[in-house]
């Protein structure tokens, strides 16, 4: 097989899988101070949904522990201690697109929280 | 008309009641005149025309190992009875199981501590396997899986360190559900490992488990949405996990994967299992936390232990604290290598255990009992160490003796595995 033609082999590959090719290469921008009133309106609505007492509490977002649902991720809690529970929210293109109850590699409870800010 | 619950409380009561049934060895505490008082409140509030939701009335038992408010924790152990102090609250878990209008009808037998997939019990009794009365029930949630496999309850809440819902639930012909470690709070849970420890549902459905699951979790407790088959991605785990199975479990496995051929199935090797070997090979991580926990009451009161736990209690004694801090570290490393094996399949099978539940007598020789015991524990443990979610299948062939199929899902992807393994249940069952 000539050179021309490998590359020509590996140049339609890239092709036909460009959407994972593209995703590894250009990683996911980091959510900024400018998006946080978008995250805290999305965390407004998601909280509801949870059922858990009292009110919501959130740390930094900080980059993803774990290997899957996107590279940057902020744990929510709620702030009634004995019926506390910890969630992971998942950003992908700065916006909240995922969440789950937290699990161990997410390392939520070592992180640190603050009430969500008033409107 | 839909029967109350009082009438199903009232034929479970009558199951345990059965001098000829296992009742007696199954369920250690039974809480007739609250659980009467709860299902009557139960049935009030439905012809009111209200509900606390789908586990309202529900008929429920709960493991030894669980904090009742005012009743010492006996975790299967009659030392632990002696010394222990009444529980000042239910543990979180019992808590929401209540506010959710489940019917506690009994606390159920167990392993001693929690400590074996056996299931056998010294002290309260061996309660026999729904299949064949000689045999054992598997653990360490024995009583559990008697309970919910020969209608003592619905559902019983038992817990998994390194299999304890799904071997009793595959010896016994029923499912078992291990969550994602943190999903729910193992506060008020007697505890056998703090890094391993789970607590979950056995019943004789998917939808059941799923239903417990929920209210456990806090989470809302809706119907499994269903899963296709054709759009699901299976990895058939290769290698050590098919070893050594007997020549029941393994044709039923077969037989079982032929029927899920409208999945993508593709064979996989799991190589970060070769981190669990390391681990291993440095003592393990439940055995130095479960000494911990113990290391007092193994200088005290040693003689009162069940021989086969106290024997795997003390031989954790030697274990080095650095390889047990290594070995955390090292386990952070494996959940992230098997959290990537994931972004190709939608979920594992594998058998739930090589072999089907040896009789009593096969287990009796404390050598003959830890081999048995290493090896119905072996496929289930992997689960607890990469903090992958997990579910046991029931599978028969035909009048043999019952084994499991099981489902690792990706952590986290608690109730993706439920949807998957209601369509699997199905799926197997035809």
């Amino acid at each position: 097989m000539t050179i021309a033609v490998r590359l020509l082999t590996v140049g339609l590959g890239l092709l036909l899988c460009g959407c994972s090719i593209t995703d590894s290469i250009f990683p996911d921008p980091e959510p900024e101070r400018a998006d946080f009133q978008d995250t805290v309106a999305q965390i407004r609505n998601i909280f509801p949904n949870l059922k858990l007492p009292g009110n919501p509490e959130i740390s930094d977002v900080h980059r993803n522990r774990s290997a899957s649902l996107g590279d940057w991720a902020l744990c929510l809690r709620n702030d009634i201690a004995d019926k506390r529970q910890y969630y992971t929210m998942f950003f992908r293109n700065k916006k909240i697109t995922d969440y789950r109850l937290s699990v161990l590699s997410d390392g939520c409870e070592a992180e640190a929280f603050a009430p969500l800010p008033q409107h | 008309m839909t029967t109350s619950s009082r009438d199903h409380l009232e034929q479970a009561l009558a199951k345990i009641a059965d001098p000829n049934g296992e009742g007696a060895r199954a369920c250690l505490t039974v809480y007739a005149d609250t659980a009467r008082a709860a299902a009557d409140r139960s049935d009030a509030r439905r012809k009111a025309g209200t509900t606390l939701g789908p586990l309202d009335g529900v008929i429920l038992t709960i493991k030894d190992l669980f904090d009742v408010a005012g009743e010492v924790t006996r975790a299967g152990s009659k030392v632990l009875a002696r010394r222990g102090k009444p529980a000042t609250a239910d543990a979180p878990v019992v808590a929401r199981l209540r506010e959710a209008g489940a019917v506690i009808i009994a606390k159920t037998n167990m392993t001693e501590f929690a400590y074996s997939g056996v299931g056998a019990n010294p002290h309260f009794g061996t309660p026999g396997n729904p299949a064949d009365r000689r045999r054992i029930p598997g653990g360490s949630s024995s009583g559990a899986a008697i309970a919910a496999a020969d209608g003592m309850c619905r559902i019983s809440v038992g817990t998994d360190t390194g299999g304890s819902t799904r071997i009793p639930a595959a010896m016994c012909g029923i499912v078992g559900f291990k969550p994602t470690a943190k999903r729910i709070p193992t506060a008020g849970a007697f505890p056998l490992s703090f890094s391993l420890d789970s607590i979950g549902p056995l019943a004789t459905s998917v939808a059941d488990c799923a239903l417990a699951d929920a209210v456990m979790a806090g989470i809302a407790a809706e119907p499994l949405a269903p899963t296709s088959l054709s759009a699901t991605r299976l990895g058939l785990v290769k290698g050590l996990v098919l070893e050594n199975l007997d020549s029941t479990v393994g044709p039923a496995f077969e037989k079982a994967i032929a029927k899920l051929a409208a999945a993508k199935r593709t064979d996989v090797t799991l190589a970060p299992l070769a981190m669990l070997g390391d681990v291993n090979a440095k003592g393990g991580i439940a055995p130095p936390e479960a000494h911990a926990i113990h290391r007092d009451l193994l200088a005290t009161d040693a003689a009162g232990l069940d021989p086969n736990v106290r024997l795997r209690l003390q031989r954790a004694a030697d274990i080095k604290a650095a390889d047990y801090i290594l070995n955390l570290r090292a386990r952070i490393a494996a959940i992230a290598a098997m959290d990537r094996v994931f972004d190709e399949f939608d979920a594992l099978v594998l058998p739930t255990s090589p072999i089907v539940a040896p009789t009593m007598a096969e287990v009796a020789d404390p050598d003959d009992f830890a081999r048995r015991n290493m090896l119905l524990l072996r496929n289930t443990a992997i689960a607890n160490f990469f903090d992958v979610c997990a579910i046991s299948l029931p599978v028969r062939l035909g009048n043999s003796l019952p084994c499991g199929l099981m489902l690792f899902g990706r952590h986290g992807n608690d109730r993706k595995l439920l949807q998957l393994a209601a369509s699997v249940e199905h799926a197997i069952a035809a």
